[in-house]
C-alpha cells in the first residue's frame, strides 16, 4: 500500500456529522435568522468544506471555509430541500469559491504554484523534500499532492465525490457538468490513480 | 509485463465502488488507500470561523429572502391611514363631499334648494335685497347699495313717495307702483295726468268748458304754469304712468324728464328679479 503503508499515521475518521431528522427544524430555525441553527449547520459540515478545500490546494482554507458559510446563511432563505442537498448547495458555493480564489491567488502573484491547464492550482514539487515527502504522506498535504497531479476537472470530480460525498448527480449541477461527463471524468481520475499506485507497489 | 501493472479499464460501477471503499479488482489497495485518506484527513475538528461568521453563529443573520414572489400584503388595499390626518378644513370638506355623493339627485336638489332658500332669507333679514341676493349668489355679478339714490329719487318725485312707509329702494318702487296705479285710473276714468292735453291743441280750459260747470270757468288760466308747480297737490303723481310715455306740453309743470319713465334714474341699478 502506498499511503497507508509504512509511516503513515490513519486519523479516525468520524463520519459526516449529519444532523438527521432535526435538519428540517434546524433549516427553519436557521432561515429565520436563529444563530444557534448555523452554528449546527456549520458544526456538521465546517469540517468537510475545509477538507475539501485544502485537498484543492486552497491557501488558509479556513477562511474562505467561513466565507462559503456566511454566503450560504446569507441566502439560506431562498434553499429549500433536505440534508443532502443541502450539502450538495454548500458544496457548490465551496466549489466556487475555491475557483475564485485560486484566479484571484494567481492574479496577485502570491501563488508559488504554476497554473494548470484550466486555471487551478498545482502544489509546486519542488517545494518536497525527503522529509516534507514523508510527511506528505502522513496527512492531508499528501492528498494534496496527489490530486494535484490529476486533471483539475478529475480533481474535482474525485473530491466533490469522496471528500463531499456527493452523487454523480450533484457533482454534475455543482460543476454545471452533465452527469455522463462527471461519469468519464471519474473514470479517468481513478484510472491515472490506479496506474500511480500500481507503479509505486511495482517500484522499489 | 505483470498483469498488475496493467490495471483493465474502469467502468462506471467499478468507479463506483472504489469511491464507496470497496475493492473491485486486485492490485487496488493503494488506490483504496488513498481514497481512505482523503475521505478521513477531510474530517478533523471543526475550524475557527472567521470574525464575520462567528458574529453569526453567535448573534444570527436577517437573512436576504430575495425578490417577493408577490406584492407586499401592506400594499395590497392601498396606503395605511396617515397618523396626522387631514387638516379640520380639509376634513370638513371630505365630510360634506362624502355625504353630498352618497345622496340621490333629488335629494341633492332638495338640498341645494334649501340651502339657497337659507341663504337668502338670511341676507333678507340682514336687509339685503332678494334678488340681489339671489343674483349675487349665482353669479359673479356684485349690486352696490344704491338705496340712498333710490330715496332721494323718491323724495324728488313728489310729496307722495315723501309720506311712504317704506325705505330705501322699495319706497321707490312704491312711488311707481303708485304711478302706475294712478295712471291706471286715470286712464280708465278718461282723465289725464295733470298737465297732459287730450289732444294737441286742447288745454284744460277748453276741457273745463265743455263741463255741466262751465259757468264758473274763468275765462284765463295763470300766464306763468311754473308757478303752481311748487304748490302742486301732495297727491298728484308725479307725473305719466311708468309705461305711458307722454311727451309733456311746455306748459306742464315740473316734474321728471319728459322722456324719462317713472322709476330710479338711469345709472341707478333696477331691482328687477
Amino acid at each position: 500500500m502506498a499511503t497507508a503503508g509504512a509511516g503513515t499515521v490513519r486519523r479516525p475518521w468520524h463520519g459526516h456529522a449529519l444532523i438527521g431528522p432535526a435538519f428540517d427544524q434546524v433549516l427553519a430555525a436557521a432561515q429565520t435568522g436563529a444563530g444557534w441553527a448555523f452554528t449546527r449547520l456549520y458544526e456538521s459540515l465546517a469540517p468537510s468544506v475545509v477538507g475539501f478545500l485544502r485537498a484543492r490546494g486552497v491557501r488558509e482554507p479556513e477562511d474562505v471555509a467561513s466565507e462559503v458559510f456566511l454566503s450560504a446563511f446569507t441566502n439560506i432563505a431562498r434553499f429549500a430541500g433536505n440534508e443532502t442537498q443541502w450539502r450538495s448547495w454548500v458544496f457548490k458555493i465551496a466549489y466556487r469559491r475555491m475557483v475564485d480564489h485560486t484566479r484571484s491567488e494567481i492574479r496577485r502573484g502570491r501563488s508559488e504554484a504554476p497554473e494548470a491547464p484550466g486555471g487551478h492550482h498545482v502544489v509546486d514539487a519542488a517545494a518536497t523534500s525527503a522529509e516534507g515527502e514523508a510527511l506528505n504522506r502522513l496527512g492531508t498535504e499528501r492528498v494534496q499532492e496527489i490530486l494535484a497531479e490529476l486533471a483539475p476537472d478529475q480533481a474535482d470530480v474525485l473530491a466533490l465525490r469522496v471528500i463531499a460525498d456527493l452523487s454523480i448527480d450533484q457533482v454534475a449541477a455543482a460543476l454545471d457538468k452533465s452527469p455522463t461527463a462527471v461519469k468519464a471524468l471519474q473514470r479517468r481520475g481513478l484510472a491515472t490513480l490506479r496506474r500511480r499506485f500500481s507503479a509505486e507497489g511495482v517500484s522499489p | 509485463m505483470d498483469e498488475m501493472s496493467t490495471p483493465r479499464p474502469l467502468d462506471d460501477a467499478s468507479a463506483d465502488a472504489l469511491i464507496a471503499g470497496r475493492p473491485t479488482a486486485a492490485g487496488d489497495e493503494g488506490l483504496l488507500a488513498f481514497i481512505e485518506d482523503m475521505r478521513v484527513s477531510s474530517h478533523g475538528p471543526v475550524p475557527s470561523p472567521s470574525v464575520a461568521l462567528a458574529s453569526v453563529l453567535d448573534g444570527g443573520l436577517v437573512t436576504e429572502k430575495g425578490d417577493l414572489p408577490a406584492t407586499a400584503a401592506s400594499n395590497v388595499t392601498g396606503p395605511a391611514r396617515q397618523a396626522a390626518g387631514l387638516p379640520k378644513w380639509r376634513r370638513k370638506r371630505m365630510i360634506i363631499s362624502t355625504f353630498l355623493a352618497g345622496l340621490s339627485v333629488p335629494a341633492k336638489a332638495f338640498v341645494g334648494i334649501s340651502m339657497a332658500a337659507a341663504s337668502v332669507g338670511g341676507a333678507a333679514a340682514a336687509g339685503v335685497p332678494v334678488a340681489q341676493t339671489a343674483v349675487e349668489a349665482v353669479s359673479p355679478v356684485e349690486f352696490h347699495d344704491n338705496s340712498d339714490d333710490a330715496a332721494d329719487h323718491g323724495e324728488n318725485v313728489s310729496d307722495t313717495a315723501r309720506d311712504t312707509e317704506e325705505t330705501g329702494k322699495d319706497k321707490g318702487k312704491a312711488v311707481s307702483d303708485e304711478a302706475k296705479t294712478k295712471g291706471e285710473e286715470m286712464r280708465q276714468d278718461g282723465d289725464r295726468p295733470t298737465g297732459a292735453p287730450e289732444t294737441p291743441g286742447s288745454t284744460g280750459l277748453d276741457k273745463a268748458n265743455t263741463t255741466p260747470g262751465a259757468d264758473h270757468v274763468p275765462d284765463s288760466v295763470p300766464a306763468t304754469p311754473a308757478a303752481g308747480a311748487d304748490n302742486q297737490p301732495a297727491d298728484t303723481p308725479a307725473g305719466p304712468p311708468a309705461d305711458v310715455p307722454v311727451t309733456a306740453p311746455v306748459s306742464t309743470p315740473a316734474g321728471p324728464p319728459t322722456s324719462t319713465p317713472a322709476g330710479p334714474p338711469a345709472g341707478v341699478p333696477v331691482d328687477r328679479p
